[in-house]
């Protein structure tokens, strides 16, 4: 290779580099569009949503009446309800220190639970959607800002008739609000259900009752992450949203686990003690293994009572002072529950009262023990026959766990007269 | 850019210089333009190209011609995945070991050293593999074997790329005993022939070869093709007409104002060759190569959280979604129509709402009371990588018998590992990105198990280029042996082969996934198949220009890791009843040969039995990847091609080809489709019936007529009317099951389009090309242009699919998808040699 051609050779190759290295200005990095700041704007609470609309409803009074934000103003509130579960759809709720509202979104999910957010309302339309006030359109890209996160709002503890009641001021009080309700279970017709139906992908409404009767629905959506699981049989309390739909006020679960029904179903209950006194003899001085028939003053006894029929114990009066205890055999007492019915008759003066005591020794001798009254419901009747039967109501014996007796004690002075009928007794924990 | 066309200009002056001095003397071969005709979309992680490139240098006057003239339309001779046509670079196999498949993006701009092959189409010998059916093409990059000299060319074109820069320089084989062989090019386009689209590709190659005396060389090769490219979409009949564009792409959208595509591939694998080429004696030769090729493949696209769908082309962003007359069907017609924004990604919105979605992420990592709090990202670019790395080895021993006779033979060995997972790419103005299965999340919202996408590392918080999702790696090793001779006597040339191959993949998880905590960690079991195949083939030599040909081969393939694995981003899972794939194919032709016709006509017959073809799509409504599997695949694929070419002048030649045939699936398949957020099955093992349907997806018929005409002043010129027919789109197999018609009585009227395979319309197109060349003493300038489809037909449908969603209630809810054949399209050379 001569010198000159190997000169022009490597003149050439370093253009060929100077071709291939042609740096094209093909976009790799891309710049950052500015940051679009939402306004805030007028300060709204929801109440105000709420005054705002009814303006326009009592102006219009058609359930179809809206009402458009048209200048910047925002309300704040924390998101008490959002769809990741399902049980609601491209929807969600929020609520501030009183009120709560739907929000209907554009697109699902971006609103969690617990988020404090600013809604930007210019242009949001706010209406009612069968019979509950919502805001609609909401875009979670354009209408909101997070302020906060995790903040979750204590659910206030309502009841079934609390929830329902209509408020001269403030209407509904709890619509689209996060309500705790306790002491609640599924009725018997609902029971082996599932929440909705998943398969069909139908929502379905499951009926709750408290212990007077009240019901409301939980309604739950068949996309609900949850419908297919088996309602709980039990009973307790349950945290949920307070939805209104055409007239029908319904919960709405936003986790299963906020329904905590661990607690026996009402009437549902065990055993620790049951005195029907089937069989007993009739006229005969109660002497039941375990218990005591014992006069502290007079004569007179606990008898049987049976008359094929029906049986109970009964004690009735001479005119003279008495004072005769009926004592259960020792009981062991973990947070239990007592009832029994009475029935009195006759009475001029003699007096029945139920009695627990953790100190007694089970034999004789009760007034060396200390005896607490319980506060239950006991039978009276008129001088010249016998009253109803008495249902004692529900006693919690919480208070005196532990070994322990129950007692009824018959009282009269001289001069007075009464008879009295005791029957199953039941100690029972719930 | 400006500082490229500055130099381009330079260069063009200088070349122009030189053709002022312009000399005439002969050249002995014309350029012929090499050209890629069209890109590949219908695959979205292939950067396999087109096959014309590569069969425009067989001696086969059929396959020369459909090479480059029919690969436009997707044509694929005899209906063949280019699964079947093995490529060779200097011995050593380089089809992708997962899918089978060559990606000549891998050597894509190294057109200069890469353009010494040997091809041997369909079942003839080949000198260097046992093949496949569809062929052998062994590149050979040996530097001693390149032309020595310079080469600088500049290219203008209008397609997937609109500049192309390259250069190399070969020694030769020197007297000391060297070869050096140096090349590179650039390719770029800030917008291809579609909008949105970018290219910016590069290339190099080195290679050194030494003669250490007359029997033994040895060389070492070194190339890559690094590459970056803005990927195009595929829509419906109703975007096209909506937005007046047949090439409507949905991939790009404004950011601040500036064009950006969500879906960038970014390739580059580059390879280390060392061979070592031994001349035992005159009739024998060994030559043994190792190689080694790693690197990165992948392809960003969008993903989201909890947020509405932002591809434009969503199908509930349609007016379709609607009635019309509808309030929405007026709005979104009007949006789609009028305006840019909405028709394409608001890139913006992205940054808008991710910077404001503040979020706490609890116990990050699975550690208790470790809280982040920030801006979670509700949209991101993610970066789905399969990177390779893969050692082949290979020697190939030839011994001529006699002079009639050689016996070849070989032994490959090949191990791929492709590591496929995901990286945060772009957190698009957000803090991070939560690693959960958002598609498990809807399901199981109170199970912070299932939804991680690892449990050894749960509620994950990442940021960019970091890696989440998924990260498995599949492993495949095959050992290969394969002898094949032949013998080429007065009146018959035979030649027999056979191959034995031994085949293990299995999949290695680095995640345990949420949902499959004892399926998804650690090795699945190992998949082993021992396969074989056997060839032989006759030319029957009636004259000197009568020749009747006879090939016919039987092999079994075993399956491939890409249909194998159910769900391989979750879990282990195979598909039921993993087998190989078994193929019988023959063939005949009759050739003719004088000094001024060349004609060949062939009939073909290809049976497929057992195969297996697996897809994967989003599925919305479910949110979650949906895979379907298809096994007990037959296809019967027969048909004739024709090719003609006739010296009427001794300048003018006029061409003909023709190829015609029918693929057809010849079983009912079972399709399982398979989900990857539940190992609850959507369907096991459903029926398809698609027997005598088409396998789609190309025309069976092509025909070409041209002239060209090489004038004695180094100049040329050719022309070519192409016509496509009979082309079928793919189909869904879940369309084709009883399940899918079960709510339809026989008659009803929507059971038929349901059922229908569609048609599309015959096209025909014209090609012209020609060029000059010129030399100066020892230079050689010149330029060849090629301008495809003249009348610029933009309607032109060269494929279409059938979407892999399908309602029962609403048959047309997801309408087929459309390719256009690109519309005029130019591709201009110009270069210099000396």
């Amino acid at each position: 290779m001569k010198v000159n051609q190997l000169l022009r050779n490597s003149k050439i190759a370093l253009l060929s580099f100077l071709v291939i290295s042609v740096s094209s200005c093909i976009h790799n990095e891309f710049e950052e569009p500015p940051t679009n700041v939402i306004p805030v704007g007028k300060v709204y609470t929801i109440q105000d949503l709420y005054a705002i609309y009814d303006s326009v409803y009592f102006a219009e009074e058609t359930e179809s009446a809206t009402y458009k934000f048209t200048e910047d103003c925002s309300v704040y509130a924390v998101i008490s309800m959002d769809d990741k579960s399902g049980n609601l759809y491209k929807s969600a709720y929020m609520q501030d220190g009183i009120r709560g509202i739907n929000l209907h979104l554009l697109s699902s999910g971006g609103l969690y639970e617990g988020d404090s957010v600013q809604i930007f309302l210019k242009d949001l339309v706010l209406g009612k959607y069968s019979g509950m006030l919502q805001l609609d359109s909401v875009d979670t890209d354009k209408n909101v800002v997070k302020v906060a996160t995790l903040r979750d709002i204590e659910p206030e503890v309502v009841t079934i008739s609390d929830l329902i009641t209509y408020d001269g001021i403030l209407g509904r009080p709890y619509i689209g609000r996060i309500v705790k309700i306790d002491n609640v279970q599924f009725q018997d017709k609902e029971l082996g259900k599932t929440y909705a139906d998943a398969t069909n992908l139908i929502t379905e409404n499951r009926a709750l009752e408290n212990e007077y009767g009240d019901t409301i629905v939980v309604r739950t959506s068949g996309y609900a992450s949850f419908a297919d699981q088996k309602i709980p049989e039990g009973r307790g309390s349950i945290i949920a949203l307070a939805g209104f739909y055409n007239g029908d006020w319904q919960l709405l679960i936003r986790h299963v686990g906020e329904v905590n029904f661990n607690q026996r179903r009402f009437g549902d209950y065990d055993t620790v003690l049951f005195a029907g006194f089937d069989g007993i003899d009739n006229g005969i001085a109660v002497s039941l293994t375990d218990w005591e028939n014992y006069q502290q003053i007079g004569s007179i006894s606990w008898l049987g009572s049976n008359n094929g029929e029906s049986a109970t114990v009964r004690i009735a009066g001479n005119d003279e002072a008495n004072t005769t205890w009926l004592i259960t055999p020792q009981v062991a007492i973990n947070g239990a529950k007592l009832k029994f019915s009475t029935r009195g008759g006759f009475l001029t003066g003699a007096t029945l009262k139920a009695y627990i005591s953790n100190d007694y020794d089970g034999q004789g001798n009760a007034e060396n023990a200390t005896w607490t009254e319980l506060s239950a419901n006991i039978g009276t009747g008129p001088v010249s026959s016998f009253g109803a039967w008495t249902e004692s109501g529900t006693i919690d014996l919480a208070s005196y766990n532990g070994q322990a007796y129950i007692a009824f004690k018959y009282v009269t002075e001289a001069g007075q007269n009464g008879q009295f009928y005791v029957d199953d007794i039941l100690v029972f924990n719930e | 850019m400006k500082k490229g066309i500055l130099i381009l200009t330079a260069l063009l002056i200088t070349i122009i210089g030189f053709a002022q001095e312009a000399d005439t003397l002969p050249q002995k071969s014309p350029e012929i333009p090499v050209i890629t005709l069209t890109d590949s979309e219908l695959d979205e992680d292939n950067q396999s190209q087109d096959i014309s490139g590569l069969l425009s240098s067989s001696t086969d006057v059929y396959v020369n011609i459909a090479g480059y003239t029919f690969g436009q339309a997707r044509f694929r001779i005899r209906g063949y995945d280019n699964q079947n046509t093995y490529v060779l670079i200097d011995g050593i196999y380089v089809n992708d070991a997962e899918t089978g498949r060559p990606y000549y993006g891998n050597w894509g701009g190294l057109n200069e050293v890469m353009r010494n092959k040997v091809v041997s189409p369909g079942l003839a010998f080949s000198d260097y593999s046992f093949g496949g059916i569809g062929g052998v093409t062994n590149i050979i990059t040996r530097p001693s074997q390149q032309r020595a000299g310079t080469s600088i060319s500049y290219a203008s074109a209008n397609k997937s790329y609109r500049n192309r820069a390259m250069f190399s320089h070969s020694t030769g084989l020197m007297d000391n005993g060297w070869a050096f062989t140096l090349s590179g090019s650039s390719r770029w386009a800030e917008e291809g022939y579609v909008q949105g689209s970018f290219y910016e590709a590069y290339s190099y190659f080195i290679g050194a070869e030494k003669k250490i005396n007359d029997k033994h060389s040895i060389a070492l090769t070194f190339y890559g093709s690094p590459s970056r490219r803005g990927k195009t979409g595929v829509g419906t009949a109703e975007v096209y007409e909506l937005t007046g564009d047949n090439f409507y792409n949905p991939n790009w959208g404004y950011q601040n104002g500036v064009m950006r595509n969500a879906k960038v591939g970014t390739f580059h694998q580059p390879r280390t060759m060392l061979s070592h080429y031994w001349q035992i004696d005159p009739t024998m030769k060994l030559t043994t190569s190792v190689s080694y090729a790693a690197g990165r493949a992948g392809s960003t696209a969008l993903n989201w959280y909890d947020a509405a769908d932002p591809r434009p082309d969503y199908y509930r962003n349609l007016p379709s979604y609607y009635e019309e007359g509808e309030f929405m069907y007026d709005y979104l017609t009007e949006m789609w129509q009028n305006s840019e924004t909405f028709r394409q990604l608001d890139w913006d919105s992205f940054y808008h709402a991710n910077r404001k979605n503040l979020y706490t992420v609890e116990d990050v990592g699975g550690e208790e009371g470790v809280d982040i709090t920030g801006n979670r990202a509700k949209f991101i670019i993610e970066d789905r990588r399969y990177d390779l790395n893969r050692i082949d080895f290979a020697t190939l021993f030839s011994k001529e018998l006699n002079e009639k006779t050689k016996l070849i033979t070989g032994i490959n060995y090949l191990s791929s590992k492709t590591h496929n997972y995901k990286l945060v790419e772009d957190l698009l103005g957000a803090d991070w990105w939560l690693d959960i299965d958002q598609f498990a999340e809807r399901d199981n919202a109170d199970d912070v198990y299932i939804i991680q996408s690892d449990v050894s590392n749960p509620n994950n918080v990442v940021y960019e280029g970091e890696l989440f999702g998924y990260d498995y790696v599949t492993n495949i090793t095959k050992s290969s042996a394969f002898a094949q001779a032949e013998t080429k006597l007065e009146h018959i040339d035979l030649f027999a082969g056979v191959d034995v191959s031994y085949t293990e993949f299995w999949r290695t998880g680095n995640m345990r996934n949420g949902k499959f905590p004892a399926n998804s960690y650690g090795n699945s079991p190992t998949y082993k198949f021992l396969n074989y195949g056997v060839k032989g083939g006759a030319n029957v030599k009636i004259t000197g220009r009568n020749f009747v040909l006879l090939n016919a081969a039987y092999l079994t393939r075993a399956p491939f890791v890409r249909d194998a694995f159910v769900s391989p981003r979750t879990r282990h899972d195979v598909v039921d009843n993993l087998t190989s794939e078994k193929i019988y194919t023959g063939d005949i032709s009759y050739f003719y040969r004088s000094p001024y016709v060349q004609a060949k006509i062939t009939g073909f017959y290809t049976q497929f039995t057992d195969g297996l073809q697996s897809s994967s799509f989003y599925h919305d409504e479910l949110r979650t990847f949906v895979n379907y599997a298809m096994t007990g695949v037959n296809k019967t694929h027969y048909g004739a091609e024709l090719g003609i070419e006739a010296k009427l002048t001794s300048t003018f030649t006029a061409t003909f080809a023709t190829g015609y045939g029918k693929y057809l699936y010849s079983s009912r398949p079972s399709v399982t489709i398979a989900q990857d957020n539940s190992s609850e099955v959507l369907a096991e093992n459903r029926t398809v019936y698609i027997k005598n349907y088409h396998v789609g997806s190309m025309p069976e018929y092509a025909a070409s007529i041209g002239g060209k005409y090489y004038a004695p002043k180094y100049w040329f010129v050719g022309l070519n009317a192409n016509y496509f027919a009979e082309s079928y789109i793919n189909i869904n197999p879940e369309k084709h099951t009883a399940e899918a018609l079960n709510i339809f009585v026989t008659d009803d009227p929507q059971v038929e389009p349901i059922l229908e395979q569609e048609k599309l319309d015959p096209g025909y197109t014209f090609d012209i090309w020609g060029g000059k060349s010129w030399r100066i003493e020892d230079y050689t300038i010149g330029f060849t242009l090629s301008i495809n489809n003249i009348l610029d037909n933009t309607d032109l449908i060269t494929n279409g699919y059938e979407q892999y969603r399908f309602d029962q209630n609403d048959i047309d809810k997801f309408p087929n998808k459309y390719f256009h054949l690109y519309g005029r399209s130019y591709f201009l050379n110009v270069y210099f040699r000396f």
